[in-house]
């Protein structure tokens, strides 16, 4: 008579076997899809790689690199991206949190009204870059350009996106339309997390919403607010439909990230896949940083 | 609610009004970009451009629909084409990426074996690599293996994009199955594999189901790599496909170019519509049990 779930029956697989197999497919994909290229993208960022002259790949040790780190275009898109990240991240938060509190109470029709907030992040980014470019751009019936301008906050119409100063704060804001419910979601499951016993404490002490906002929800919710905020950042680093189709990087690469960057230099002229490998080595370094924070976090809350 | 008996009922009252009444003005205004998309795809050009503009259409027109399905001035190709093309991929992706992530989901939540921590950071930070990086070698091996302009072609990439997530979340999923049901299956004489696919599998439904739900978006939604991988007009998807026949045209043809936003938008609400609740449940479960 078995007992225990270990034991082993006679013909059966060992554990160490089912696991292979069950893993093998998805590995095999995944080596293929992603091990393999990265492995050719580092080992061809040591190399003088054009798909357009026929010459192959000639060894060049480091001057990619050398040609990265002195190249203002390179550092100018690596600061946009920090900017474009760093502010669509930012922005969101500071959405996303007031109106995760905002709705942490009893109101009719609850549950529809909080998946409303929920469906932007599902319309595809070139649906949200058309209606950006519609309300935005068009110099006589954009809507942004035609409220503004009716209740006399600006006094001419405003080419949003081709603006130098302007379009890095457009696509920012566009962004964070799209991206913003994801937090939304993510702070509010943690709002719920926190202990109710905790917040009555505080109310029966006589504390103002303020007071235990800053000192028993905030708290509570520091490792959400830490994991919502790194993820954010991770994944919209990649991010670029948007910029890709509204703004293209320019005007005067104003919104030229490291993923078009990338793009454009392996993809469009001389297809320097030598180059463009170099500059995702650099961006995959960055990140890695940022990856081992992030993994350093979960294994820390996993136990 | 009882600590708030120096608040008086009347205030309170008030105050819960004006929260409500607020929430719903956010709602209203955080949506708005979405109603205009739709009224103007039900506009005729004159109403469009008239000045003041109409916020409820005077004409309601299905014009910019019968054009776009016909097919743009920039681009001969049916728009219908575009979403043929789109759906096909994304289902396929959603096929593949439920057979592959959750069998390695389940050894990773089930199986004891060496090396399983490291394999599942790596799969995490498998997630953090560029896109864009990836992209070029893989054009390269595509290019040789005939691979281009081709479902699979598109398909296999999207995997890095939703194998590692997908596996991340079901992983999720089955941890919180009680251990005591596999156990109990282990003495009822089910071996490994029933246990995992008539006793577990079954009770991981709302976790597939997100998984699905998180993966058909993703692939709806990606531009890049069918830009890169799909040459041919012909087997452009959606988001590539409404770019080539819009963009860089002179004329602001908004009423289309809604319309095209309203048919790419709609397979998307359809599935939020019914399966918002597993799909909101299962990105919670993602990010905060990973």
């Amino acid at each position: 008579m078995k007992t225990t779930a270990a034991v082993e029956r006679r013909g059966e697989m060992s554990d160490r076997m089912f696991a292979f197999l069950l893993i093998l497919p998805a590995l095999l994909v995944i080596i293929f899809v992603i091990v393999y290229p990265l492995v050719n993208a580092v080992y061809t960022s040591f190399f003088r790689y054009f798909l357009t002259d026929g010459l192959g790949r000639q060894f060049v040790g480091l001057q990619n690199y050398r040609r990265m780190l002195a190249s203002k275009e390179f550092w100018t898109a690596f600061l946009n991206t920090i900017l474009y990240v760093g502010g669509t991240v930012a922005l969101e938060f500071l959405i996303a949190l007031p109106l995760a509190l905002l709705v942490n109470s009893r109101f009719p029709l609850k549950n529809l009204i909080n998946s409303l907030f929920f469906v932007p992040w599902i319309i595809p980014s070139v649906v949200v870059a058309f209606i950006a470019r519609y309300l935005f751009l068009d110099p006589f019936h954009g809507i942004v350009n035609v409220v503004l301008q009716a209740l006399g906050i600006i006094p001419e119409f405003i080419p949003w996106l081709k603006d130098p100063g302007l379009a890095m704060p457009s696509v920012i804001a566009v962004t964070t339309w799209k991206m913003m419910p994801f937090m939304f979601v993510i702070l509010y499951a943690g709002l719920q997390a926190v202990p109710r016993e905790e917040i009555e404490a505080a109310k029966i002490d006589g504390t103002t919403g303020l007071q235990r906002f800053r000192y028993v929800i905030l708290p509570n919710m520091r490792e959400i607010i830490v994991l919502a905020t790194i993820l954010e950042f991770i994944w919209q680093f990649q991010y670029l439909t948007i910029i890709f189709t509204t703004t293209r990087g320019g005007p005067i690469d104003r919104t030229l990230t490291l993923p078009l960057l990338i793009y454009r230099v392996s993809f469009m002229g001389s297809l320097n896949m030598g180059y463009s490998s170099t500059i995702g080595v650099f961006w995959l370094l960055f990140l890695l940083g940022f990856s081992v924070l992030y993994v350093r976090f979960v294994g820390r809350s996993e136990g | 609610m009882s600590s708030r008996f120096n608040t008086p009922r009347v205030l309170r009252r008030t105050g819960n009004a004006l929260r409500f009444l607020l929430i719903v003005a956010l709602v209203l205004l955080y949506l708005m970009p979405l109603y205009w998309m739709i009224s103007t795809s039900l506009k005729l050009q004159p109403e469009i451009f008239r000045m003041p503009p109409t916020l409820i259409p005077e004409t309601l027109t299905l014009e910019n629909y019968a054009a776009i399905i016909a097919g743009t001035m920039a681009s001969a190709i049916p728009f219908l084409v575009y979403f043929k093309n789109s759906l096909f991929v994304a289902v396929f992706t959603v096929l593949a990426t439920l057979a592959l992530a959750t069998p390695a989901a389940y050894a990773f939540s089930r199986v004891r074996f060496r090396g399983k921590r490291n394999l599942i950071y790596f799969v995490l930070v498998s997630q953090m690599l560029p896109v864009v990086l990836i992209l070029i070698p893989l054009y390269q091996t595509f290019m040789r293996m005939r691979l281009l302009s081709t479902y699979p072609g598109l398909v296999l990439p999207y995997l890095m994009l939703t194998l590692p997530f997908s596996i991340w979340m079901l992983k999720g999923y089955f941890d919180s199955i009680p251990r005591e049901l596999d156990e109990a299956a282990r003495v009822d004489g089910c071996t490994k594999g029933q246990t995992m696919l008539r006793v577990i599998l079954p009770n991981v439904t709302p976790g597939l189901t997100a998984t699905a739900i998180v993966t058909f978006i993703m692939a709806w939604d990606e531009f890049i790599i069918a830009l890169t991988i799909m040459d041919a007009n012909r087997m452009r998807t959606l988001p590539v496909g409404m770019i080539q026949s819009f963009v860089g045209q002179f004329s602001m043809k908004w009423g289309e170019m809604m319309a095209a936003s309203v048919v790419t938008t709609i397979p998307v609400v359809i599935i939020f519509v019914f399966l918002s609740k597993y799909l909101i449940g299962g990105l919670i479960a993602g990010a905060v049990k990973g």
